[in-house]
């Protein structure tokens, strides 16, 4: 049963009872969360492959791990100024706790954005033993030896794989409070002693591979490319290229790896708004991915994903580098790659940025809006760390009939409940819960289709929808461009 | 003997927890500016980080920030439900303190003329405010841990709240209570204190409860959990790399040659 209940004003249920699925979610998560545990790498050949090993600085056994731990945060504390003021600022007000879509499905306090923290914190101030960071000192061999047996690493792993770096919390705080900047200063540390999720750690591998998260080849990629074309032109009866690999371009697009699988449309989309644009446009093989999981995990592998763009970008002596539909991603893009590009005088910016704008101009001739009412979710990297709000949206009010705006907009969008690395299949039970609060909020409006462009977003809210029996369909934002552009049912593109 | 004390809680005491506070914030201000912002520079690899967005330069994140420490308008923000009555008390409760602390700045002005029954409405109406929004953040403090069923509170949680507390209770008896005479009496040890000439306080219990309850408060502070107002310099969102979209679009424009 659900201990504090959340409600729209004027509902009487909770939001979790409002779901179909509610039986299912009071035997899940009567006790909370903490048996909801991602799994760890053991494959050598992977953690090697994407040079883990060389990260790690400590034995794999408990004890060797504990200190390594604890030394750690008391570094990060002299380090890491954003670590240090969240870890001293707390108030414990408690204004966080039902702003996490965690906590709001899983109602366990430990996995609420102060709850969370304080796993960390409560280490952190022993450590300052009564001066509670006056004096920056670590504890006597006793103490020491007490604050070792405390510590419950696996608890931590476990609450640190549920949150989805989504920053919520970091609106709402009053003190802005960051709870996903302590994550990922967690998951550094995890990341320094061996361990990482098997999905992240074989993504990461496709990258170092193929440089995207799918493992795709270039032939592979060319044979899909192709076909999108060719689908392209009997749906419109325009000759369209994708191009891959052009010795030198001015725009370089860099697409989200998914949509050479899942979200055809939204390739499509890219593909005819760069032809219809009239951009000397190219690809490249090795950088067919937006997303950068690095984020989730440690800094050196967001650098190394970043890189991989901006080296592609010289590669193709860009211009500029256009950004397909990525949530997380864009948050690397937009605060590691960007301004890495700057240094080479390349621009970087989003592909629905390039829309709404070309919107702007009059330099996209729209045929008709599509006949559909979409609701937009604001994905939580766009919205709360990658300023793109208002884009999406003229780009969607100029292409469908009906727009409608959820409760829970921009800055205080609900998150998917899969972002942060948390695509985990071990982590289904949450994720279908964690993805409820948006959907629902989504299917308050009425509308058809619920709107993102987001790789994450498309991977995680069918499934939700599926899960809560909601009639609502999830779609990109470009798929409806490519729609209005050529006047072509949204389902079929 | 009597005169020994007074002498050293209301006039050594007063300098002695003045030059805590003050080099105590200091000290813990420089560790935290000390501590950079990450390993090159960058937070876990970002060069930024935003927590509202379009803060597209330092002057906007600094009022952004400033806006959330002096109006509280994030508590009021809608999730599900605005939270009116939280954000009324702490709004009465800060700004209770911010009048406090003025209204006694006036001990040190004497030359400015107020009537006994103004300063006596304002004193004790402000200050009831802030004691009614005090214990009203104090019970709610320990609801919210028994309604989510979580210890989030610490000691240092519910002292620094608590001890806010009395020393607004003591203040306000003060006020209640005091002989018209008690102000000029007040007035000239503390402008004795600034010129570092001793000057007996006024012989008043509670007066001499509530000056000392202010003096350790002064002293506690830097050991406390970072009070606040002091995070405000060195909050992350400050040390970013600032753009502004309307000047990338403009750009990028350009180089489309649109
Ligand atoms: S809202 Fe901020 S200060 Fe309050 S409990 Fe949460 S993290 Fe702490
Ligand atoms: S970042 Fe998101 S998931 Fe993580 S604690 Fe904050 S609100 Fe919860």
């Amino acid at each position: 049963m659900v201990n504090v209940k959340v409600k729209y004003r004027g509902e009487v249920k909770d939001i979790l009872e409002a779901s179909p699925r509610y039986s299912e979610w009071v035997k899940e998560f009567s006790n909370g969360s903490g048996h909801l545990k991602a799994r760890v790498e053991a494959d050598e050949g992977t953690l090697s492959a994407i040079e883990v090993n060389k990260l790690t600085k400590v034995k794999p056994n408990p004890s060797d791990r504990k200190l390594y731990f604890i030394n750690r945060i008391g570094e990060l504390a002299r380090s890491s100024r954003a670590f240090r003021n969240y870890m001293e600022s707390c108030t414990h007000c408690g204004f966080c706790i039902d702003k996490c879509q965690m906590w709001l499905a899983t109602r366990d306090p430990n996995n609420s954005p102060v709850g969370r923290a304080d796993l960390i914190r409560n280490i952190y101030r022993r450590m300052r033993k009564l001066t509670f960071g006056l004096v920056d000192k670590v504890s006597d061999e006793k103490e020491l030896k007490q604050l070792l047996d405390s510590i419950d690493l696996d608890k931590i792993w476990t609450y640190y794989y549920q949150c989805t770096e989504c920053r919520r919390c970091a609106y709402f705080c009053p003190f802005g409070i960051d709870q996903a900047e302590i994550t990922r200063s967690i998951r550094q540390i995890f990341v320094e002693m061996g361990m990482m999720p098997p999905f992240i750690a074989k993504t990461m591998e496709c990258v170092y591979k193929t440089g995207n998260n799918m493992c795709i080849t270039k032939d592979a990629a060319l044979n899909v490319i192709d076909f999108t074309v060719s689908e392209i032109s009997e749906q419109t009866g325009k000759k369209m290229e994708g191009v891959v690999d052009k010795d030198t371009a001015d725009v370089l697009y860099i697409p989200s790896s998914t949509d050479f699988f899942t979200n055809i449309g939204t390739l499509k989309g890219a593909i005819a708004i760069m032809t219809e644009l009239g951009l000397n446009w190219t690809m490249d093989s090795q950088a067919l991915e937006v997303g950068n999981f690095g984020l989730f995990e440690d800094e050196y592998h967001l650098r190394r994903f970043g890189d991989n763009i901006v080296n592609a970008a010289l590669r193709r002596r860009a211009k500029m580098v256009i950004f397909g539909e990525c949530g997380h991603g864009w948050r690397a893009f937009k605060n590691y790659v960007v301004p890495r590009l700057a240094e080479h005088g390349i621009d970087g910016i989003s592909i629905t940025q390039l829309t709404a704008w070309a919107l702007r101009k009059g330099k996209l001739k729209l045929s008709n809006k599509v006949d559909a009412v979409v609701t937009y979710h604001d994905p939580c990297n766009l919205a709360r760390a990658g300023d793109l709000i208002e884009e999406p949206r003229e780009i969607l009010k100029s292409t469908v009939k009906e727009f409608r705006e959820r409760e829970h907009n921009r800055e205080r969008t609900l998150c998917c409940g899969a972002g942060g690395g948390l695509l985990l299949d071990e982590l289904m039970p949450l994720r279908v819960w964690a993805g409820w609060p948006s959907v629902y909020d989504a299917y308050r409006t009425g509308a058809q289709y619920m709107v993102a462009p987001c790789s994450i977003d498309k991977a995680q809210f069918p499934l939700v929808i599926e899960y809560h029996k909601v009639p609502l369909k999830f779609r990109g934002v470009s798929d409806f461009v490519y729609a209005a552009l050529y006047g072509i049912d949204i389902d079929s593109v | 003997m009597y005169n020994v004390v007074t002498y050293s809680l209301y006039f050594i005491l007063p300098y002695v927890s003045l030059i805590i506070l003050v080099c105590g914030v200091l000290y813990r201000i420089t560790l935290w500016l000390n501590a950079g912002k990450g390993p090159l520079g960058l937070y876990l690899g970002l060069y930024r980080l935003v927590i509202k967005p379009r803060q597209e330069s330092l002057l906007s994140s600094v009022k952004h920030i400033l806006a959330r420490m002096f109006t509280y308008y994030t508590i009021l923000g809608s999730s599900y439900r605005r939270d009116y009555s939280t954000w009324l008390g702490v709004l009465l409760f800060h700004w209770g303190i911010f009048l406090l602390i003025a209204f006694h700045l006036h001990l040190w002005l004497p030359q400015l003329i107020i009537s006994e029954s103004l300063m006596f409405i304002l004193g004790t109406t402000v200050g009831a405010l802030t004691l009614a929004a005090g214990i009203f953040l104090l019970v709610r403090r320990i609801r919210v841990q028994r309604i989510y069923r979580v210890l989030i509170n610490y000691l240092d949680d519910y002292v620094a709240i608590s001890w806010v507390i009395v020393i607004v209770v003591l203040g306000l008896a003060l006020r209640l209570t005091a002989p018209p005479s008690l102000f000029s009496e007040a007035t000239k040890w503390a402008l004795g204190l600034t010129s570092l000439k001793y000057t007996p306080p006024p012989s008043n219990l509670l007066f001499y409860a509530h000056v000392l309850a202010v003096e350790l408060f002064m002293v506690y502070i830097p050991f406390a959990k970072m009070i606040h107002p002091f995070s405000m310099p060195v909050n992350p969102a400050l040390y970013g790399r600032f753009e502004d979209i309307n000047e990338i679009e403009r750009r990028v424009i350009r180089k489309l040659g649109w």
